[in-house]
């Protein structure tokens, strides 16, 4: 089986090399057979490598330690359905599992594109198996997961026990996946520049549309880890500022960026360079991404083991810039913008705008995150770039955004008033000050928390006040409220799915805001029958239930808990030790409510009966997590297509004097 | 058993390639419309004008646009629209210089996508 | 004076509902932070401010290893003992370096780290106002076609006004 899978990734490879050339020849050509063939080339390489991953999970399944890679990652402890995680959870497998995840997602793109962009698709099928040509060259020539070992061990070396969570079902291959995935819009991107069709804006809606598949798939991957990072790792909290967490921010914000300003080009034709630059960048960063993944030049507590991968990453991704570079500069000229910027007070203009400090948050994320590197190089001291670091500046920046996120969706396209823009801003402002006041009387008075609940408060204002207002005007008009809202809602997705959207970030917001600065933590030595407090939050440690396994040594503490005089319930946080890997694995026992979270953790247990435990008050972290699904649904909403008018064909069929009618009532047949 | 599975795994990808090289179906289909064409740029571009109205009907019954605001963001919409219609016009003035015209533009598209198949 | 009175009387009914739902939220979640002693206030944020030496970009807060909580331990000694947070955190540089500091200090190479992103935003707003200032200025690109002459103006509008009674919805009327 393993030796099946093994011809299979030989086969794709060579398959893939062969799309590559039929596929851009065919395009230079206009032969369209050509193309034909290279696409079904690439379309077949999604089986192949389906056995190869077949083969891989079988052999993990079935033990089969003579399989390099299956020895490194698992052993015969391992509970089977972790073949799954095991797959992906090294540096070889993991690279097969984005390889054939990305001929999956780049089959699908490829199907569509064909259809819309029949002329630029077969240079971003081109692209495309590019990327392919690069994960397959790595794993054949360099970190092959099928490759054999001379001799066969008797058990494996077993699976880092952090990962054995159900999060690890998905966390990381969604990460994964959405790091990939940036290459679909580059390759339309790209593909438009190389077949010399980018001028009329010919891409923007398919750019569009899997700039913001990408996009939703990169945040989940984001939400994800930071509530796996909560619930598991038991250090009490969601994001450090870790130079892999980083690599993943990184190209999140550039597609953010890049999702709101294709709107620009779509509507305007404005933007088309800078539209350009930023999907290039956004797949250079997630190649950087990959990169400080896998390089280890920055130690991180993700880092897969190997180092000389991932210089090989860095190279590709310096290949990849530059040629990107060198084909916008030879197109330049048909990237000339049609519309014009009328007005400083427009949302063309605020999208600029938010473009630069989306881009600035991510250059200074990822100085803060070289920088050790950099401060080796030129002082021979290393330095460290941690929380404290990025939460200081990147935070202010970050609101900077929000309250553009606040204000930007109320300006009209184009051009607004002085007098206009008063008129929609007043009352946002006017609640937001209000909640400034709310709050300071509630006892939070650190400047910046206000601050941030404020501008969150302007924000949510400003969503609000567009869908009472356009509510209340359909209802004008005879429609029945609940159906007036959801007329509005269905008028216009992209608009209101995108508020949707926002709101969940707002929610995000409150949570991060609230959490950051007024998270409350102690650690506490017990024995059993000690009752110690934190708040109002009262909590008694009943004793701890040791059980020994083969690879571990479990903890299990008991506590009851009451929350001032109401009682909780019992709390079981636990503490496994791995002899083996040295590693200690905590889970913190978490009571969720949408106002706080009372934590619970184990630090360590002594001989003699005493514990030292950590309690944390977190506020409203459950709003983070429940923002997702929002999010995810907004996204869905913004992304159902319009019925597409089937009005304007020139046709090979004679337009005559006589079918005026017929042609009028053809134009002018456009459904919205 | 193994070499004939590897053969089974080179062959059949080696023959879905080759299918439409030999068969020639691609070629022999009608062309599919060029999205670089005039034709599709005008109904970008009248999308565009159409969403700008859209917009611009939302924005004021939200109270996001004065009354001049909206009648200025009204008259460059229609014109454009209007401008999306005139280029459709043009080619049906005349029988024949219509479709001159019509043989125009497909020659023009021709050229843009880079050859003759 | 007028704009505040036409903002109000389009409003009214919607700021009560918007100013209900958010007083409804304040109070559902509403409560005064809670408070911890002094001490441990400050042995948190020192703890998060030092990096654990052996667990690559923890800090000695977030890492369970035996050598953060040792340490842990003596930067509460230490705080129990009166030294100062600068102090405390001088002793650790003494002894691993000021590679242990989570965030760069604010001399030597370490400036450069903070003097970077200010620098960043200053070239941003800068370009953006540059951008929007050279954009606004840039002539509108001349269109292919002809220019509408007045008589076509009005034929192609009433085109498009008269369309608004077919029966699809007019184009641009509906939001």
């Amino acid at each position: 089986m393993v030796e099946i899978g093994q011809i299979s990734l030989v086969a794709a490879f060579i398959l893939a090399v062969y799309v590559t050339v039929v596929g851009f020849a065919g395009g230079v050509l206009n032969g369209r057979d050509l193309v034909a063939s290279a696409r079904w080339g690439f379309y077949s390489v999604v089986p192949l490598l389906l056995i190869a991953t077949t083969a891989l999970i079988y052999a993990f399944v079935n033990n089969d330690f003579s399989v390099a890679y299956v020895a490194e990652n698992s052993n015969l402890a391992m509970p089977r359905i972790y073949a799954w995680v095991a797959f992906y959870s090294g540096n070889a497998g993991s690279l097969l599992y984005i390889a054939v995840a990305f001929s999956i997602m780049a089959s699908i793109c490829l199907k569509v594109i064909t259809k819309k962009l029949p002329y630029t698709a077969p240079y971003a099928l081109g692209v495309m198996s590019m990327v392919l040509i690069f994960f397959l060259a790595v794993i054949l020539f360099l970190a092959n997961p099928l490759e054999k070992l001379p001799v066969t061990p008797a058990d494996g070396q077993g699976i880092n026990p952090l990962l054995i969570h159900f999060g690890m079902f998905i966390h990381p291959p969604f990460q994964m996946l959405g790091l990939i995935s940036v290459a679909l819009p580059y390759s339309v991107a790209v593909g438009a520049l190389l077949a010399g069709r980018g001028g009329r804006d010919e891409w923007v809606d398919q750019g569009r549309l899997w700039g913001m598949v990408s996009w939703l798939i990169l945040t989940v991957g984001l939400l994800l880890g930071s509530w796996w990072a909560y619930t598991i790792l038991g250090w009490g909290g969601y994001w450090a500022w870790d130079p892999v967490e980083n690599s993943a921010l990184m190209p999140w914000l550039a597609m953010t960026a890049f999702v709101h300003s294709i709107m620009v080009q779509k509507r305007r034709g404005m933007f088309r360079m800078w539209n350009m630059v930023l999907v290039i960048t956004s797949f250079t960063m997630a190649q950087l991404g990959m990169f400080i993944n896998r390089g280890g030049p920055v130690p991180s507590v993700h880092s897969f083991a190997e180092s000389t991968m991932g210089w090989i990453f860095l190279a590709v991704m310096g290949l990849t810039l530059f040629v990107s570079l060198v084909i916008f500069v030879i197109r330049y000229d048909t990237l000339k913008s049609r519309g014009r910027l009328e007005s400083l007070i427009s949302r063309e203009a605020a999208f600029l705008t938010q473009n630069l400090l989306f881009l600035l948050i991510a250059f200074v994320t990822l100085w803060g995150t070289v920088f050790p590197i950099f401060s080796e190089a030129f002082d021979e001291t290393t330095m460290t770039v941690g929380q404290p670091f990025f939460n200081k500046v990147n935070g202010p920046l970050i609101l900077l955004l929000i309250s553009l996120m606040g204000v930007a969706p109320l300006l009209p396209w184009r051009r607004a008033t002085r007098r206009a823009l008063v008129r929609m801003l007043m009352l946002p402002v006017v609640l937001g000050l209000g909640i400034a006041a709310a709050v300071l009387l509630l006892g939070i008075t650190r400047p910046w928390a206000v601050a941030s609940f404020a501008i969150c408060g302007v924000a949510v204002s400003g969503v609000l006040q567009e869908w009472g207002r356009g509510t209340l005007s359909r209802h004008r008009r005879g429609e029945w409220w609940p159906r007036a809202f959801l007329n509005l809602l269905n008028a216009n997705r992209p608009r209101y799915g995108g508020y949707i959207v926002h709101l969940a970030i707002i929610m995000l917001g409150v949570g991060i805001t609230a959490s950051s600065f007024y998270s409350v933590q102690r650690d506490v030595v017990m024995k059993p029958g000690d009752t110690e407090t934190l708040g109002k939050y009262t909590f008694t440690y009943v004793g701890v239930n040791e059980e020994s396994f083969a690879d571990r040594l479990e903890e299990t503490a008991e506590f009851e808990v009451w929350s001032g005089d109401k009682y909780l319930g019992y709390m079981y946080p636990y503490r496994a030790f791995y002899p083996e890997f040295r590693i200690a694995a905590t889970r913190g026992a978490i009571n969720s409510s949408p106002m706080e979270d009372f934590y619970l953790v184990p630090s360590e247990f002594n001989e003699n009966g005493q514990a030292v435990f950590r309690a944390l008050i977190n506020p409203m972290v459950w709003w983070m997590w429940a923002s997702c699904p929002i999010l995810v649904f907004g996204t869905l909403v913004a992304l159902i297509p319009r019925r597409r008018a089937k009005n304007i064909q020139l046709g090979l069929t004679p337009l005559t004097l006589s079918n005026v009618d017929q042609n009028r009532s053809t134009i002018l047949g456009t459904e919205d | 058993m193994l070499v004939f599975v590897s053969i089974i795994i080179c062959i059949i990808p080696a023959m879905v390639v080759l299918y439409p090289l030999l068969s020639k179906i691609a070629s022999q289909s009608p062309f599919p419309e060029d999205e670089s064409s005039v034709n599709a740029d005008l109904e970008r571009r009248w999308e565009s004008a159409l969403d700008g109205l859209q917009s611009a009907e939302l924005e004021r019954s939200l109270g996001n646009l004065d009354e001049e605001d909206y009648r200025w963001l009204r008259e460059i919409h229609m014109y454009e629209a209007a401008l999306v219609l005139k280029a459709m016009d043009l080619s049906k003035s005349e029988e024949i210089s219509l479709m001159k015209r019509v043989n125009d533009e497909i020659a023009k598209a021709r050229v843009h996508s880079g050859g003759v198949e | 004076m007028s704009i505040v009175k036409v903002a109000v009387t389009r409003s009214y009914v919607l700021a009560i509902l918007v100013i209900s739902l958010v007083l409804i939220q304040l109070l559902v979640s509403c409560k005064a932070p809670t408070e911890i002693s002094e001490l441990d206030s400050r042995t948190n944020s020192l703890n998060k401010s030092i990096m654990c030496p052996v667990c690559p970009g923890e800090s000695i807060d977030q890492s369970q290893n035996e050598l953060a909580a040792h340490m842990r331990r003596i930067v509460r000694e230490q705080i129990d003992g009166g030294e100062t947070d600068s102090e405390i955190r001088e002793y650790f540089v003494d002894r691993y370096g000021p590679v242990v500091l989570l965030e760069p200090p604010t001399s030597g190479i370490g400036l450069i780290a903070w003097i970077v992103p200010p620098v960043g935003l200053l070239i941003a707003i800068c370009s953006v106002a540059i951008a929007l200032i050279v954009m606004k200025r840039r002539k509108r690109e001349e269109v292919a076609d002809d220019t509408l002459s007045y008589s076509d103006r009005v034929r192609y509008f009433k085109l498009l006004e008269e369309g608004e009674g077919a029966e699809d919805g007019p184009p641009g009327r509906e939001i």
